[in-house]
């Protein structure tokens, strides 16, 4: 008897999570929907694409591998992949060094620390476009900010953005300004995880504040090392609106990246099916980088 | 960030595969039976003259034909091409749009456009019109009708003529002269090392750039066929290292960048940076806001020969509208170009240099009131031959992004220009052998 009405309630039970799920479902749907045919379509559909020959003006013709194969003999694609490298190398360690040191300079109690907070979490939640478009003005090579104050300490006015060797240096700088918010506010809260009677008691051993920070504090943030180091290497082979705005890819193709070679591609050439191959390649060297980085954690990150 | 443009990319392409699903139900609307004909139009443009169309032009084009209705389907400049392109593949395009005078061939070539050759040698008298011929290919087909032309024209500071007692340009200028007359016009750096006045600005620009210096110094840019490049041929290199000297060597012309930071290409003229230069009609508009701009407009400087490039914006036909949508298309078409009308109302709107000559050589235009005074330099280049359409084909946009990217590492002196010449001659013709490899 009891265990009826058990096997009743289990029942109840599940009839009742069957229906809380479709429910859930119901209320998930604008996004279920939406990331099925915005983006699930287009990818599978871009895949199919990137096997073909199409301007989308004349019919697809399938075409196999061969945008795929020309893609790996297409020297500008070939400095494109190698100048968004560049970008990422650079940028994305310089961006994780800068913001922990940001971040523990913004981890201090002092009055009025939250206005510091907000100042440099400010261009995060600006639009690139709007960066881009001052720090235009900042490299002026005539009038700009950086070649006035740069004049104060006798240093010849360079040409930020209209020379070949120093527009990539440029757009870094500015990108790794923009983002330096984003990645402190994701550091100051792992910061505030680490307990502090671990610092209490290395001060007891009589540890150093560096051996304090080298040895509690960046181990302890491996974790949040990990997920940044992650996202910025994605994001940054993404990059796009930087040299978009600011060099539309030049000088001489000097900051073209993929994705603005790819965007040029599809949307003023017309070359559908190439573009795709393009994405298709970039997607799958991110993947590629996410899953090394993902097999090699274990020898650095402490969970 | 860079997620959101892929983003827009994956939509864009979302939006023409759901095109193409829908290209089933779309494309098969009944035509319409009888006399009643309604046609899309597809247009871009800016709010001036897009407001001219919706209230004026289209409204004495249904009551002067009452069986066609035309509806406009407004986008900005821009945003329409995108959008077009799109509307193609799902083959729900406009019945007839304004293409960019530079963009037409990219669609005829692929076979979006309907040929309308026939039908000009039919309904246009050659001798009436201006630039009927613009916008045609290699083999002579006929693309599209002008709407307006945009020729290109010395422009002239004369306040920086009269300051230093030089005579105005005429007609007898040629390259030696420019040169020389820039050196003059250039005011000597002062204190502070910078020059406050420019005699010429010598761009890497297509229209009011390099094409027309190539072709003065008999010099090509592509072949006859505009599928081979011509750009390693020593006229042409000679052509651009001319335009290359003027920055670096004679520093009569400012830098791309010193130019950019008075405002660009628009503003170096009105700001009177550059005493002279080379835009289009369509600037003028521009220059006449700056009140106490005292300047004229001349013929371009001849080198070998004469040359000056023009571009027109041309009324092209949907190649797969139906007959009978086509033809009431066609009947605008005309409407447009043909009624005098139309024509005066076009050009006295400041939109273009108007196409039939009726209204060009009337007070609408060549004796019109406003600046420049001198308005023969627009048509003259048309009327004696000498005026050339950009050696357009299907992949000019991505030729001319490749030539002018090369080319501009000799507009920063960075490599030689022949250096330069070599590797964008390389670069182009990788580009048609691709595209005309079909």
């Amino acid at each position: 008897m009891q265990l009826k009405i058990r096997d009743k309630e289990i029942k109840n039970k599940v009839s009742y999570n069957k229906q809380e799920t479709l429910w859930a479902l119901f209320f998930l749907s604008p996004k279920i929907i939406g990331l099925v045919f915005f983006t699930l379509g287009p990818v599978i559909a871009s895949f199919l694409i990137s096997f073909t020959d199409w301007d989308l003006v004349s019919k697809p013709i399938w075409i196999g591998l061969d945008n795929y194969k020309h893609l790996i003999r297409n020297d500008v694609f070939v400095k494109s992949l190698i100048t968004t490298c560049y970008y990422t190398v650079v940028s994305v360690p310089l961006g994780l060094v800068l913001s922990l040191l940001l971040a523990v300079a913004m981890n201090q109690k002092i009055k009025g620390i939250v206005v510091f907070r907000t100042a440099f979490f400010l261009p995060v939640i600006s639009s690139m476009v709007a960066i881009a478009l001052l720090w235009r003005w900042i490299y002026n090579s005539q009038y700009g900010l950086l070649n006035y104050f740069l004049g104060l300490i006798c240093i010849p006015p360079q040409n930020w953005l209209g020379n070949t060797k120093l527009a990539m240096p440029s757009l870094i700088a500015m990108s790794v300004w923009k983002g330096l918010g984003y990645n402190m506010m994701i550091w100051l809260a792992a910061l505030q995880g680490i307990p502090e009677d671990l610092y209490e008691a290395a001060r007891i051993d009589g540890a150093s504040k560096w051996q304090q920070f080298k040895n509690i504090t960046v181990p302890l943030l491996s974790p949040t090392t990990f997920l940044l180091l992650i996202l910025g290497l994605i994001n940054s082979f993404q990059v796009f609106e930087q040299s978009f705005v600011m060099t539309g890819g030049g000088p001489a193709k000097a900051t073209l990246t993929i994705v603005l070679y790819l965007f040029s591609n599809a949307f003023e050439w017309l070359r559908m099916g190439y573009a795709s191959a393009m994405a298709y390649i970039l997607a799958l060297i991110i993947f590629v980088l996410t899953l090394i980085q993902f097999k090699y954690q274990k020898k650095w990150v402490h969970y | 960030m860079g997620k959101r443009i892929k983003s827009i990319g994956w939509f864009l392409m979302f939006l023409v595969s759901m095109g193409l699903l829908l290209y089933g139900c779309g494309g098969k609307k009944q035509a319409t039976t009888g006399k009643q004909v309604e046609i899309r139009f597809g247009y871009p443009g800016a709010v001036g003259d897009y407001q001219a169309i919706k209230d004026q032009v289209i409204p004495m084009f249904e009551e002067a034909h009452p069986n066609i209705k035309v509806n406009l389907e407004y986008q900005p400049w821009g945003q329409f091409w995108t959008k077009l392109k799109t509307q193609i593949a799902a083959g729900e395009a406009p019945d007839f749009w304004v293409s960019d005078g530079v963009y037409f061939m990219e669609y005829a070539d692929r076979g979006a456009l309907k040929d309308l050759t026939d039908w000009v040698k039919r309904d246009f008298e050659e001798k009436d019109f201006l630039g009927l011929d613009f916008a045609s290919d290699p083999d002579g087909r006929i693309w599209g009708i002008p709407r307006e032309i945009q020729t290109i024209a010395f422009y002239y500071n004369k306040e920086a003529f009269n300051e230093i007692g030089l005579s105005y340009p005429d007609e007898t200028w040629d390259w030696d002269t420019l040169l020389s007359s820039a050196k003059k016009l250039t005011k000597d750096p002062g204190s502070d090392k910078r020059i406050s006045q420019y005699g010429f600005y010598s761009t890497n620009w297509v229209s009011g750039g390099w094409f027309n210096f190539i072709y003065q110094n008999k010099g090509r840019i592509l072949d006859e066929t505009r599928t081979k490049s011509m750009l390693n041929q020593p006229e042409a290199i000679e052509a651009v290292k001319y335009m290359v000297d003027m920055i670096h060597k004679h520093k009569v012309s400012p830098t791309g960048e010193v130019a950019g930071s008075f405002g660009g290409l628009d503003a170096v003229f009105p700001a009177k940076v550059v005493a002279m230069y080379f835009n289009n009609y369509g600037m003028s508009a521009v220059f006449n806001q700056t009140k106490d701009l005292d300047y004229d407009a001349a013929i371009l400087p001849k080198g070998k020969v004469r040359a000056v490039s023009y571009n027109a914006n041309p009324y092209v036909i949907n190649a797969k509208a139906t007959p009978e949508r086509a033809q009431a298309a066609w009947e605008f078409i005309k409407f447009f170009a043909s009624n005098e009308a139309v024509q005066k109302l076009w050009s006295e709107g400041g939109f273009g240099i108007p196409i039939l000559k009726k209204v060009v050589y009337s007070k609408s235009f060549i004796d019109a009131p406003t600046k420049p005074s001198n308005k023969l330099p627009f048509i003259e280049p048309l009327e004696k031959g000498y005026g050339l359409p950009m050696d357009l084909n299907k992949c000019w946009q991505e030729w001319r992004t490749a030539l002018s990217q090369n080319i501009g590492l000799a507009w920063m002196g960075q490599v030689s220009v022949e250096t330069a010449m070599l590797n964008a001659h390389k670069e182009v013709q990788e580009i048609l052998d691709r595209a005309f490899s079909k």
